[in-house]
C-alpha cells in the first residue's frame, strides 16, 4: 500500500496554535470521510516546540483549580485538553509531535496506534544508541525514567495530540508535577542519557524516519523547508523557581 | 405467493399468516425483507442494531439501550474512564454524546439515533472496565427515548456489522 506521510515543521509555537493546526487537519480528514471534499486529506506529522505549558487530559475533574494557579505562577501556561492521559509538561527543548492521521489508512485500532507510537520512539532512541522500552505505564522509558510522554485523541479514527520526546529541556519544570500521574518514577532526555547536548533539530530527522519506518510509509513529503525551531532551543525558558 | 413476495421485496408492510410461515424459507425472499418480517414476527427479541462507529443499540418499546461493541473495546484497549452524557440532554443522530478513555487515548462516542438521554450507567463511574468485560450487558452506556425510531433503519443488523468489521480489518 502506498502510504505518503506529510511532514510539517511548525517551529516554536504556542500550545493553542498547535491545537488549531491539528483541528484544521482533523476537520479535513473528517470532511474527507463524510465525502465533503474532492481533495483527499493528508496523513500529516506536525512537529513543533512549545513555550512552557502544563496540560491535563480528558479527566478534567481530577485536577483542582488551585493546582492550575500554582503551576501558572511558575511562569507556564495551563491547558485542559481532550487527549488521554493525565498531567504533563511541554516546553523548549522538547520535540512535540502531533500525527494527524486517518487510521483507516493504517489499522483501525487505537490500542495498536499507541503501541506503534511507542515503537517509533524506541526506534529513534536506538538510532541514538539509547536502549528504551515500553512498560505497563504508557510512554517510552529508559529504565524507570520516562523519555517520552504519549497522549492521544481519536474521533472516527482520526488522530490528534501525540507524543513529546525530551531532547534537552530544562528538567526542573517536571519537578512541579507528578508526570502522567505516575508516582515514584523519573523523567529523562536524550541529552541526559547521552551526556551531550542533543537539540530538537538533531532529533527531528531521526524521529521522522523512525516514524515512517514503523508506520510503513512508502514516502515522506516535507510540506515546508526546514524551519528553525526557535532562536534558541536549549531549555532557555527557565522555570521561575529554579535557583 | 409470487405477487406477495414481490410486494415484500419492495418493502411494503404486508402481514399475512401465510407469509409468516414462509419466513422459514429465507432463500425465497430477499434477505433485507426477510429480516424486517423476522423483527415483526419475533417482536419479543431484543434485536441489536449497529453503527459504523462501532456502537450498538437495542430497543424496548421506544427506549433504546446503547453501548459500544466488543470490537470497539478491543480496538481501544483497557478502558479507564467514560464521559457519560447528561441525563435530560436532547441529542441528534451523529452528535457527539460522550467519550471513552483507554490508557492514553480518548475516543468520542456518537449518538446512533436522535432522542433524549433518560439514563446513564453510573456503574461505569466506579469501574469503566465493565465496557471491556461486558460490552453488551453490564457495560451499557446510556438509555435514550427515541424521537425518530425510523432512524433505526439507517443502522446495520448483526450480519451487516460483522461484514463491515471484516472489511475494516482487511
Amino acid at each position: 500500500m502506498n502510504r505518503v506521510l506529510y511532514v510539517r515543521n511548525l517551529g516554536r509555537i504556542s500550545y493553542s496554535e498547535g491545537l488549531r493546526a491539528q483541528e484544521k487537519l482533523q476537520r479535513q480528514h473528517l470532511d474527507d470521510l463524510a465525502g465533503k471534499t474532492k481533495e483527499p486529506a493528508r496523513d500529516t506529522l506536525l512537529l513543533c516546540e512549545h513555550q512552557p505549558v502544563y496540560t491535563t487530559g480528558y479527566r478534567k475533574g481530577q485536577l483542582p483549580s488551585s493546582e492550575e494557579d500554582r503551576l501558572t505562577k511558575l511562569g507556564a501556561e495551563f491547558h485542559r485538553t481532550n487527549r488521554g492521559g493525565l498531567i504533563t509538561y511541554h516546553g523548549p527543548g522538547q520535540l512535540v509531535v502531533y500525527p494527524v492521521l486517518n487510521l483507516a489508512h493504517f489499522r483501525k485500532s487505537i490500542k495498536w496506534y499507541i503501541c506503534q507510537l511507542e515503537k517509533s520512539v524506541i526506534r529513534a532512541c536506538q538510532s541514538f544508541g539509547i536502549q528504551a522500552q515500553m512498560s505497563p505505564d504508557t510512554g517510552v522509558w529508559v529504565g524507570d525514567r520516562k523519555i517520552c510522554a504519549i497522549g492521544v485523541h481519536g474521533s472516527r479514527f482520526i488522530t490528534t495530540h501525540g507524543f513529546a520526546l525530551n531532547c534537552n529541556p530544562d528538567m526542573t519544570w517536571f519537578r512541579h508535577i507528578v508526570p502522567c500521574g505516575i508516582v515514584g518514577k523519573g523523567v529523562t532526555s536524550l541529552s541526559m542519557e547521552l551526556g551531550r547536548n542533543v537539540k530538537i533539530q538533531d532529533a527531528i530527522p531521526t524521529m521522522v524516519a523512525s516514524f515512517a519506518e514503523q508506520f510503513d510509509c512508502s514516502e515522506i513529503r516535507h510540506e515546508n523547508q526546514d524551519v528553525p525551531t526557535g532562536r534558541k532551543s536549549e531549555g532557555d525558558a527557565r522555570c521561575s523557581t529554579s535557583a | 405467493m409470487a405477487a406477495v413476495a414481490m410486494r415484500c421485496a419492495r418493502g411494503l408492510a404486508f402481514r399475512a399468516t401465510k407469509l409468516l410461515t414462509s419466513t422459514q424459507t429465507p432463500t425465497y425472499y430477499g434477505a433485507q425483507t426477510f429480516r424486517r418480517f423476522s423483527r415483526t414476527v419475533t417482536a419479543l427479541d431484543s434485536v441489536k442494531k449497529f453503527t459504523k462507529d462501532h456502537e450498538w443499540i437495542t430497543m424496548d418499546g421506544t427506549t433504546g439501550t446503547i453501548g459500544i461493541t466488543y470490537q470497539a473495546q478491543d480496538k481501544l484497549g483497557e478502558i479507564v474512564y467514560v464521559e457519560l452524557p447528561e441525563v435530560g440532554a436532547e441529542m441528534s443522530q451523529g452528535d457527539e454524546c460522550g467519550a471513552v478513555e483507554s490508557v492514553k487515548a480518548v475516543g468520542d462516542l456518537f449518538c446512533p439515533v436522535s432522542g433524549e438521554c433518560i439514563e446513564v450507567n453510573t456503574a461505569l463511574e466506579e469501574d469503566a472496565s465493565l465496557i471491556n468485560s461486558s460490552p453488551y450487558e453490564d457495560g451499557w452506556i446510556l438509555k435514550m427515548k427515541l424521537s425518530k425510531p425510523e432512524e433505526l433503519d439507517d443502522l446495520m443488523d448483526e450480519e451487516a456489522y460483522q461484514a463491515f468489521v471484516r472489511t475494516e480489518d482487511s
